[in-house]
């Protein structure tokens, strides 16, 4: 794995895992990633939560703005703090224009953002509080960026409604580490503990920076990450099906019956994020790769071991174990499995039985 | 599988004071032997462990145990006498369940009988473990034995570290096939290869203020003496106290066995609320908010442990390729490793163990591990455990941003008298 770090700046999906990680509290004297975030008294409030502007907001829009009903943002920070924020971010490459496809989504999310923050995210009543959009790009392009968001909420403006505060987190990278900069709008909102910019990543020599992952894979991030990155991400998430698999043959009782869903394997080595994701052909592209993935993980179980497992469709994996020695030996062969001399940048064709599991 | 049949002498007993007065009065008898240095029977010993339901569900005691071929008879509520199928049904000693999560073996078999027999349970059972007593955990404990015991009193601790990923490079290979959970209980004269290797087995035996006011200068001059493994609690009542060991056995070297068990219930309270706080706090899952699949959000906080000094590559190596490179190994973990550089790797594994997931990043200055919800927080004792005896005796631990030692002294100071 020798990822280009300029190039893993603007992975989304890098970018998500880093924004998580900023979250999470750690050793003061050693941190691997540095907890901006949770020093700052912020915390996640949820993870790829669809919003939807309020019925008032869209007649008030009709087709005079370019804009969606609703929206999924990345993430949703807390502030803990005696005043409750909310920052909603948003993980991009980079920046973009008014012009670009991805202002749409960047208008609707400044409406979100704006005094009905509260209500749409059922916290209490409009105009209690402001929210806080912010981007994560991975460049320091971030003046570009605020000059989109400025053109954006002049055109919400002109409609006599409010966004919400904006700016942006750039994601950039030295010799020595990778850095989180941000404005002073930025600092002040959310009252962050230091001052920009923060090395969060400390750079080792000829070592990857990647922390570990708590969502390895996602549908939307796929089309802008980098073949290396797309398979590591895949590579991940056979690791953690595999251990899932062995995890629940392994604690079994015998003789035992088991049944995995494919949705199932998704959601346990997603944390859960697989069913919340509304893009259907990239999940349905998905569970085409995990059942790849189980065809052939069961090709290498020897002769004997082959009829433990078996595909029945509306019905999921199931593994028929009746005694310990298979389970022993079932485990074993699984042990043995490595995800990593698999083709992780195979391409997957839909097949006839794509629905029905 | 042991030699004495105590089945003879205990089949009688029919209630939990007739078994106690027993023990007291074998234990009486031990101690004069001890005395005497001519002890004729094996001492009492004592095992703690934990035991949980791997799928929520979890089983009674005598089924877990049926299934293992153990059969338990109950003499009183919460309090069995254990008989061995494997052995024609020798008894061999009493189990008494201390709360759900924990229950406690009683025999006076021979040490070695006795701690095969209860390690080769655990093995077999993913829903059974020891209770791991790490050196973090001894040192907060030895407070207590200060704050319990007058200062004349003799401490007695053992000290066992032993470098075990540290090597020479010509006996690298050898090693990996030779891995012995016993080595350093090997006489010199065994060893018929001689593996450079810092490994550090001591005992100190000295009075109690002796050994409060020397102990933490020592450990900051001289690291191996962080790893305690074994330390007494000198009976309130008479000469001679309790073993505790780090995998949860406790020998009962004095002359009373009611003292024995007081003490084995309060360090089982420690040991439960320290189990409850890590895991409330190091469980990472994906709580729901609202409704299903509406806001999520992950809670929980990573385990990281930290070494005192960085391992030099040989080290880390040997470390990452003894623990993920064959399926027996010290650390019972499985996975396959990604290596993101000389002195980093990623493991999306199991505890085989208890078969549960854990996450871990391993580099030459650093455990991280995040354990899904479920995770037994038993994997984070037996971890730290493990990376003091054989990696860093200096390592210190953290759940999220606080340190397990403190986790351990709020559990301590939290176990008060109960009526």
């Amino acid at each position: 794995m020798n990822p280009s770090i300029d190039e893993l700046c603007k992975d989304a999906l890098f970018q998500l895992n880093l924004a998580i990680w900023l979250t999470q509290p750690q050793a003061r004297e050693h941190s691997y990633v540095y907890p901006l975030f949770y020093e700052s008294g912020l915390n996640i409030y949820s993870i790829g939560p669809l919003l939807a502007l309020p019925p008032d907001i869209r007649i008030s829009i009709g087709d005079k703005l370019d804009c969606q009903d609703g929206a999924r943002p990345d993430l949703i920070l807390e502030s803990i703090k005696a005043s409750k924020k909310y920052c909603i971010l948003e993980c991009k490459a980079s920046s973009f224009s008014s012009a670009s496809s991805n202002a749409k989504q960047a208008t609707t999310l400044l409406l979100l953002a704006g005094p009905i923050v509260f209500e749409v995210l059922g916290l209490g009543g409009r105009g209690q509080n402001l929210g806080l959009l912010c981007y994560l790009i991975g460049s320091s392009q971030m003046q570009l960026m605020d000059e989109t968001f400025d053109i954006l909420s002049r055109e919400i403006r002109n409609l006599k409604l409010e966004p919400g505060a904006h700016g942006c987190f750039g994601l950039t990278s030295s010799q020595t580490g990778i850095f989180l900069e941000f404005s002073e709008t930025v600092e002040r909102h959310l009252s962050l503990g230091r001052p920009s910019p923060v090395e969060v990543i400390q750079l080792e020599e000829d070592s990857d920076p990647r922390p570990l992952y708590f969502i390895p894979y996602d549908p939307n991030c796929m089309d802008q990450q980098s073949k290396e990155e797309q398979e590591f991400c895949r590579r991940i998430l056979f690791e953690r099906i595999l251990s899932h698999i062995i995890s629940e043959i392994g604690g079994a009782d015998m003789p035992a019956s088991l049944v995995f869903t494919t949705e199932g394997f998704l959601n346990s080595a997603t944390f859960g994020l697989y069913e919340i994701w509304e893009d259907n052909e990239a999940k349905k592209h998905l569970r085409r790769i995990v059942k790849d993935f189980l065809m052939n993980v069961a090709s290498a179980f020897d002769e004997p071991l082959r009829k433990c497992m078996s595909y029945k469709t509306q019905v999921g994996w199931a593994f028929n174990i009746s005694n310990k020695a298979t389970q022993a030996e079932l485990l074993k062969q699984l042990m043995k499995f490595k995800p990593e001399t698999l083709d992780l940048s195979k391409r997957i064709q839909p097949s006839l039985f794509d629905d029905e599991d | 599988m042991l030699g004495i049949d105590i089945f003879k002498e205990i089949k009688s007993i029919n209630s939990r004071e007739g078994m106690i007065r027993y023990l007291d009065g074998y234990s009486s008898e031990r101690m004069e032997e001890l005395d005497e240095r001519k002890v004729k029977r094996p001492l009492v010993k004592s095992y703690m462990i934990e035991y949980t339901g791997h799928t929520g569900r979890q089983r009674q005691i005598q089924e877990l145990l049926f299934s293992l071929g153990i059969e338990l008879k109950e003499i009183e509520e919460s309090l069995f006498s254990v008989f061995d199928k494997r052995e024609n049904g020798k008894g061999i000693g009493f189990i008494e369940v201390l709360t759900n999560r924990y229950f406690v073996f009683y025999t006076l078999h021979e040490s070695k009988d006795a701690d095969k027999w209860v390690k080769h349970l655990v093995i077999h059972s993913p829903e059974l473990d020891h209770v791991w007593l790490s050196g973090l955990t001894f040192n907060v404990l030895w407070q207590r034995v200060v704050q319990l015991s007058k200062p004349h009193r003799y401490a007695s601790i053992l000290f066992v570290h032993e470098s075990l990923y540290q090597i020479d490079s010509e006996a690298h290979d050898d090693e990996l096939e030779d891995e012995d959970e016993n080595s350093l209980l090997h006489d010199e004269e065994e060893l018929t290869q001689i593996v450079e290797r810092r490994a550090s087995k001591f005992k100190l035996v000295d009075k109690i203020s002796v050994v409060q006011e020397k102990l933490s200068q020592l450990q900051n001059l001289y690291s191996p003496l962080y790893a305690i493994s074994q330390l007494r609690f000198p009976s309130p009542i008479g000469r001679g106290g309790h073993d505790f060991f780090d995998n949860g056995k406790v020998t009962n070297r004095s002359g009373n066995f009611r003292d024995h068990r007081s003490h084995i219930i309060y360090v089982q309270r420690i040991y439960d609320r320290l189990m409850k706080m890590t895991e409330e706090k190091a469980w990472y899952s994906n709580e729901t908010v609202a409704k299903p699949g509406q806001f999520q959000k992950i809670i929980g906080s990573p385990v990281t442990i930290i070494f005192g000094e960085s391992l030099s590559k040989d080290t880390f190596d040997y470390w990452i390729k003894s623990s993920f490179g064959r399926l027996n190994n010290r650390f019972r973990l499985w996975g396959n490793p990604i290596i993101l550089g000389p002195k980093k790797v990623h493991v999306y594994g199991i505890d085989r163990h208890l078969w549960k997931p854990i996450f871990l990043e391993l580099t030459d200055k650093h455990l991280m591990a995040i354990l899904p919800k479920g995770t037994c927080g038993n994997t984070i004792h037996r971890l730290i455990c493990n990376i003091q005896k054989y990696i860093d005796p200096s390592a210190k631990a953290y759940i999220g941003d606080v340190e397990y030692k403190e986790m351990v002294e709020q559990s301590s100071k939290a176990v008060k008298y109960e009526p």
